[in-house]
């Protein structure tokens, strides 16, 4: 029952979701600190995660996901002229979105921990 | 990893926006100023910004002051002939400060540091939700 619980696909998924979050929040942290710096371009989880990760899901493999690399935003126009493409908005929203995400997970994650507790003293407090 | 995520960037950046407040007072406290340490008339200082790799990690970049340089342009020139700076010729420069440009620069400077501490508010409120995990 224990090992099922710390190792069913959605719990190790979360895990993986969680450093993804907590990677993501650091970028954040980058490109507002970046803010104003001439030419910054702002950093970005590369590639398609959420596909990567949504196939890994499909197939039961959300565990081994490998944590995204971090790359330049060169896509993005800067609005700017000094070259940078931070959009204060933007990043404060996504920022936002991110954090709501963590919580979700915090609370999937402890909620099947107070499962495992009820299950151990048969007590739901 | 920290246990707030990406303190060293947002403490570089606060420190650096700070900086670049100080700097907007110096340039508008010596707006009138017209005898400088060198002599002349005081002119407006510039900050400039630099990215940094701050941590082990290659998603942290931090960002520091890089210079502190002193902006060249010529400030007004007056016709004064009674001011102790004057030339011979009764003109007197005065410093290169303009009042808008200055207040521009400090509202964007209080607003990246409003983004920053807003950012370091929600690292904050991960860290404490993490805490809660299995309570």
């Amino acid at each position: 029952m224990i090992e099922k619980l710390f190792s069913s696909p959605s719990y190790d998924a979360s895990k993986v979701l969680m450093d993804v979050a907590v990677l993501r929040q650091e970028i954040f942290a980058s490109n507002l600190a970046n803010l104003e710096t001439p030419g910054y371009k702002r950093l970005q989880v590369s590639g398609d995660f959420t596909k990567v990760f949504n196939e890994a899901m499909k197939s039961g493999h959300a565990g081994k996901v490998q944590m995204p690399a971090v790359s330049q935003d060169l896509a993005t126009p800067a609005q700017r002229k000094d070259g940078n493409n931070v959009v204060l908005q933007n990043e404060l929203l996504a920022m936002s979105k991110n954090g709501s995400e963590y919580e979700a997970l915090v609370d999937f994650v402890g909620g099947s921990m107070r499962t495992l507790k009820v299950a151990i003293t048969g007590r739901s407090q | 990893m920290n246990f707030l995520t990406g303190i060293n960037a947002t403490s570089g950046a606060l420190s650096a926006e700070q900086t670049r407040m100080d700097i907007v007072a110096q340039n508008i406290a010596n707006a009138y100023t017209t005898k400088d340490i060198d002599g002349g008339p005081y002119k407006r200082r510039m900050v400039t910004f630099e990215s940094t790799l701050s941590g082990v990690n290659k998603a942290e970049r931090g960002v520091r002051v890089g210079k502190i340089s002193a902006d060249q342009k010529p400030g007004e020139v007056l016709y004064q002939p009674g001011h102790p700076h004057a030339g011979p010729d009764g003109l007197v420069q005065m410093p290169n400060v303009q009042m808008p440009v200055e207040m521009v620069d400090l509202m964007s400077a209080s607003r990246a540091y409003e983004a920053n501490l807003s950012v370091a508010r929600n690292s904050r409120s991960l860290a404490l939700k993490a805490l809660t995990i299995g309570k």
